[in-house]
C-alpha cells in the first residue's frame, strides 16, 4: 500500500475543513440573521441596521411561547406530517418491493402513474381536491391533510425505493426462496432490515416536505385556528402582531427547536453502523 | 386429513362452485347496469341527447360529466369479473384465487364509497338533484360489504374445491398487484378525479365566474398559450432620402427605428392577438419573436432556465455535501443538523429571511455588507431588477433544497461496498479518480431519481416566486394561480397545468433513457 507524505494528507485535511466551515456559515448565515432580528424591539427592527441588537429583549419569544394557538400549531404539524409519512411509507415500501423486484405485466406503466400522481402544480388540482375533501366529508379538519399529503411523498418514496430495491443483490431472496420462504416473509425478513436506513432517510424528508406545506393547509383546514399547520399559523400571525417581522423570526426560531431534536435523534439511524470509516471521495 | 378432503364431496362442491361463479356473474353485470343507471339519469347527458343527439356531443357530454376513469374502471371490473366467473365454472384454482383478491379490494372500494355517500348521498358522477330515489346508499353500500363478505368466507372455507395447479409466477403476480394496491388506492381515492378534471377541463373555456361547466373548445388553449412566430422586421425608411430613420433612445444610444408589427405583419399576426415577447439582431436583420400569450412564453423560458440552473447547483453542492456527511469526525452529528436546518423551516420563513436580508436599500443585510466591502458602489434592487431576479431566486432555492439533495444522495453512498475503495487505494487511485470513476458511477440511479424529483419539484417551484417577486415575474406555477384567482380561467390554467405535466414527462422518460437506469 502506497502511504501518503504527511504534507498531502494536512493539505487534504485543511481543504476538507475549509469545504466544512463554508457549508456552515452557508447554512446559518439566515439565521444568524433571524435570531439578531428576533431579539430586538420594535424600534430597532424598523430602524438602520444593525448587527447586534443594541437592546437585547426576549419579548418577541414571549408572546410567541404564551400563544396557545400558536403551540398547538406546531403539535398540529408534527401530527399530520407524522402520520401521513408513516402511512405512506407503510404503504409504499410495499409497492416499491413489488416495482422493483417482482415481475409482472404493466410495472412500468404503474411506475409513471403513480410518478404522474404529483406531477401537476399543487394549485391545478387544488379546486378539486377541495371538491373530493368535502365529498368525503373531511373538510376543516386535520384528517383531511393526512389523506391528502401521500400525494406529495408517495411517489418519491416509492420511486427512491425501487432504485434501492433494484441495487440489492439477487442471490439476497434465491437463498430465502431456497430456504422455502414466501415473497412476504423474504420481503420483511431479508430486505426490509437492509432498506431501513433508506426507509429513515426517505421518511425524514417526506416528513419534512411536509411541515412546508402550504397551499392545502391553509385551503382545507385555516377556517379553525386551533386546526391550523405551523406555516399557516406564521402566515396569519403578522395580522395580529406588535412587532411583525420580529414575532415571526422568533416563531421560526421556535418551530426549529422540535425539528432539529428529530433530527438529531435519526442522524444516528440514517447512517447507523454501515459507515466504520471514511468514504471520502 | 380425511378422505373427504382430498375428493371433495360432489354436492357441497358442486354448490360452492356455483355459488361463487353467479355471484361473480352478477358482480359483473351489476357493474354494467350501474354504469347504465348512471348514465341514463345524468341530467346533463340526457340533455345533450334531448337537443343535439351527435356521436361526438354525447361522447363528449359523456366524458365531461362522468370523467374517463370511473367508466373504465366499471367496465374493466366487469369484463373482469365475467372472466373469473366463467374460470370459477370449471373449478380453476388461480381463479379462486383471484376471486378472493377482487373481493378483499372491492371491499375497501365499497368502504371508501360508504364514507363518501354518508357524506353526499349520490352516485359517483350524479349530484344529489340530478338522482336521489328514496335509495339510501349508505344502507347499499354497506349491505354490498355484508354479502361480499359471506360470499367471501364461503370461498374461503371451499377452497379445495377448487382444483387445477396454482402455478407460481401468476402467485407472484397476485402477490405484486396485493402489494401495489394500498398505494393506488390511497392515490386513487383523493386525486384521480382531480387529475382526471385538469385534463377534461383544459379541453374547455371555463370559468369561474360563469356557473357552467364551460363549452368544448378543442385544443384553443394550447394553441393560444404555444402559438409563437419569428417574423424579421425591416427598419422604417425616411421617405425623402429612402433611408433607415434612426432616434436616440433613452440611454443616450443611436438606434434604427423599425416598421410597426401590427402594420407591416398583416392580418394573421393582428387577428391572431401576438404581441412581442422579444426581439433581437443577427448580421444585421432585426428578429421580433412575438407569442399570443407573451407572459406565459416568457414563464416557460424563465422557469427552464430556473429549473436547469438549480438543480445542477444543488446536485454539486449536495454531492460535496453527502461526501462530507457520510464521513466520521468530531461534531458529524451537529454538523448533520445545521445542514439540514435550511430545508427544515418552512418555506414561508426562510423566504421572509432572505426577503429582509435582500432588501433594495441601505436597511438590506446583503446592499448593507456588499457596500462596506466595496463590491457594490450603490445600493442594488435585488428583488426588483429585472436583471437580478432570476439569479436571486436561483439563490434563494439552492440554498434552501441543496440539503434534501444531499441527505437523498447519502444512503446511496453508504450502499457502496468499502472493499472497491480499499482495492482502489491499493491501486493507488487518487481521491479525485476514486471519486470519478468508482462513487459516480455507481450513484448515477440515485443521482437520476434525486435531480428527477428535484427538477419537478423546481420546475413547479411555487413559494419563492410567490413571496419574494410576487407578480412583477412569473414561475410556471405561480402563473397558473394568476390566472385561476386573478383571471379566474379554469380551462386556460388547467391547460397550463397538462404542458408541465408533458414537459416532466417526456423530460424524465428521456433523462432515465440517457443515463441507462431505466432499461432491464
Amino acid at each position: 500500500m502506497r502511504s501518503k507524505s504527511s504534507l498531502s494528507r494536512y493539505f487534504d485535511n485543511t481543504i476538507f475543513w475549509i469545504v466544512v466551515a463554508f457549508f456552515v456559515i452557508y447554512s446559518l448565515f439566515p439565521f444568524y440573521w433571524a435570531i439578531n432580528t428576533s431579539l430586538k424591539n420594535e424600534t430597532e427592527v424598523t430602524g438602520p441596521l444593525t448587527y447586534l441588537p443594541e437592546t437585547l429583549t426576549t419579548t418577541n419569544y414571549e408572546t410567541i411561547i404564551t400563544r396557545d394557538l400558536f403551540m398547538r400549531s406546531i403539535l398540529n404539524s408534527l401530527m399530520v406530517a407524522g402520520a401521513a409519512t408513516l402511512l405512506s411509507l407503510a404503504v409504499g415500501v410495499f409497492a416499491a418491493y413489488a416495482l422493483g423486484r417482482l415481475r409482472f405485466r404493466g410495472r412500468h406503466v404503474m411506475r409513471y402513474i403513480i410518478l404522474a400522481m404529483n406531477i401537476f402544480p399543487t394549485i391545478s388540482i387544488l379546486p378539486s381536491v377541495l371538491e373530493r375533501i368535502n365529498d368525503l366529508g373531511l373538510f376543516g379538519s386535520l384528517t383531511s391533510l393526512v389523506v391528502t399529503y401521500p400525494l406529495f411523498v408517495l411517489p418519491v418514496i416509492v420511486w427512491t425505493l425501487v432504485v434501492f430495491f433494484r441495487t440489492l443483490p439477487v442471490d439476497l431472496e434465491q437463498a430465502a426462496f431456497v430456504d422455502g420462504a414466501s415473497a412476504i416473509q423474504t420481503f420483511t425478513k431479508v430486505l426490509l432490515p437492509i432498506t431501513l436506513p433508506v426507509l429513515i432517510t426517505t421518511g425524514l424528508l417526506s416528513f419534512i416536505s411536509l411541515l412546508n406545506e402550504y397551499l392545502f393547509a391553509l385551503t382545507f383546514t385555516a377556517i379553525d385556528p386551533s386546526q391550523r399547520t405551523v406555516p399557516v399559523a406564521i402566515a396569519f400571525l403578522s395580522g395580529q402582531a406588535v412587532n411583525p417581522i420580529a414575532e415571526t423570526m422568533a416563531a421560526s426560531m421556535v418551530v426549529t427547536v422540535p425539528i432539529t431534536i428529530i433530527v438529531l435523534l435519526l442522524q444516528r439511524a440514517i447512517i447507523g453502523d454501515v459507515t466504520s470509516g471514511a468514504v471520502k471521495g | 386429513m380425511s378422505g373427504d378432503d382430498t375428493q371433495p364431496s360432489l354436492r357441497s362442491g358442486r354448490f360452492t362452485v356455483a355459488f361463487i361463479s353467479n355471484f361473480f356473474l352478477l358482480l359483473g353485470i351489476a357493474s354494467f347496469v350501474l354504469l347504465a343507471i348512471i348514465w341514463t339519469n345524468n341530467a346533463n347527458i340526457q340533455n345533450v341527447l334531448d337537443t343535439d343527439p351527435g356521436v361526438g356531443n354525447v361522447i363528449w357530454a359523456t366524458v365531461r360529466n362522468l370523467g374517463v376513469v370511473l367508466p373504465l374502471v366499471g367496465i374493466g371490473f366487469g369484463i373482469a369479473a365475467l372472466r373469473i366467473s366463467r374460470k370459477l365454472r370449471n373449478r380453476s384454482r388461480n381463479a379462486a384465487a383471484w376471486a378472493k383478491m377482487l373481493m378483499l379490494w372491492l371491499l375497501v372500494g365499497f368502504g371508501i364509497l360508504l364514507i363518501q355517500s354518508s357524506n353526499t348521498q349520490s352516485l359517483p358522477g350524479l349530484t344529489p338533484e340530478e338522482f336521489s330515489p328514496n335509495i339510501n346508499f349508505a344502507a347499499m353500500w354497506g349491505a354490498m360489504i355484508l354479502v361480499i363478505i359471506v360470499a367471501f368466507i364461503i370461498l374461503h372455507v371451499n377452497t379445495q374445491v377448487f382444483t387445477g395447479r396454482e402455478d407460481a409466477s401468476a402467485r407472484s403476480v397476485r402477490t405484486a398487484w396485493n402489494m401495489l394496491m394500498p398505494t393506488l388506492v390511497i392515490l386513487g381515492a383523493v386525486a384521480i378525479y382531480p387529475l382526471e378534471q385538469i385534463f377534461i377541463s383544459s379541453l374547455t373555456d371555463e370559468e369561474f365566474a360563469t356557473s357552467s361547466v364551460g363549452e368544448f373548445i378543442g385544443l384553443d388553449n394550447y394553441t393560444k398559450l404555444l402559438a409563437i412566430r419569428l417574423d424579421s422586421l425591416p427598419c422604417a425608411t425616411d421617405e425623402e432620402t429612402g433611408e433607415c430613420q434612426t432616434r436616440v433612445n433613452s440611454d443616450g444610444e443611436t438606434e434604427i427605428v423599425r416598421v410597426s408589427p401590427l402594420r407591416h405583419l398583416g392580418d394573421s399576426y393582428r387577428d391572431g392577438r401576438y404581441r412581442e415577447v422579444t426581439s433581437f439582431e443577427i448580421s444585421g436583420n432585426f428578429y421580433l419573436l412575438s407569442a399570443r400569450d407573451p407572459v406565459f412564453i416568457e414563464t416557460l423560458w424563465d422557469t427552464i432556465i430556473f429549473t436547469i440552473v438549480s438543480v445542477i447547483l444543488e446536485l454539486i453542492l449536495g454531492l460535496i455535501l453527502a461526501v462530507i456527511l457520510v464521513n466520521r469526525f468530531r461534531g458529524i452529528s451537529l454538523m448533520r443538523v445545521i445542514i439540514l436546518i435550511p430545508w427544515a423551516v418552512p418555506t414561508i420563513v426562510s423566504t421572509m429571511f432572505w426577503d429582509v436580508m435582500l432588501r433594495g436599500d441601505q436597511s438590506g443585510l446583503i446592499n448593507n455588507i456588499l457596500l462596506s466591502l466595496g463590491i457594490i458602489d450603490r445600493s442594488q434592487s435585488w428583488l426588483t431588477d429585472s436583471s437580478f431576479q432570476l439569479p436571486m431566486l436561483i439563490l434563494v432555492d439552492v440554498w434552501k433544497t441543496t440539503p434534501s439533495m444531499a441527505i437523498m444522495l447519502m444512503p446511496g453512498l453508504l450502499l457502496i461496498p468499502r472493499d472497491i475503495y480499499q482495492a482502489a487505494e491499493v491501486d493507488g487511485a487518487g481521491r479525485f479518480r476514486r471519486f470519478f470513476s468508482i462513487t459516480l458511477p455507481l450513484l448515477i440511479p440515485i443521482i437520476a431519481v434525486a435531480t428527477i424529483f428535484r427538477a419537478l419539484n423546481a420546475i413547479r417551484v411555487f413559494d419563492v416566486f410567490q413571496l419574494l417577486v410576487g407578480r412583477t415575474r412569473f414561475s410556471l406555477a405561480t402563473y397558473t394561480q394568476e390566472v385561476l384567482v386573478q383571471r379566474q380561467e379554469v380551462g386556460y390554467s388547467s391547460a397550463i397545468g397538462v404542458i408541465i405535466f408533458f414537459i416532466i414527462i417526456i423530460f424524465v422518460v428521456v433523462y432515465l433513457r440517457a443515463l441507462r437506469v431505466d432499461s432491464e
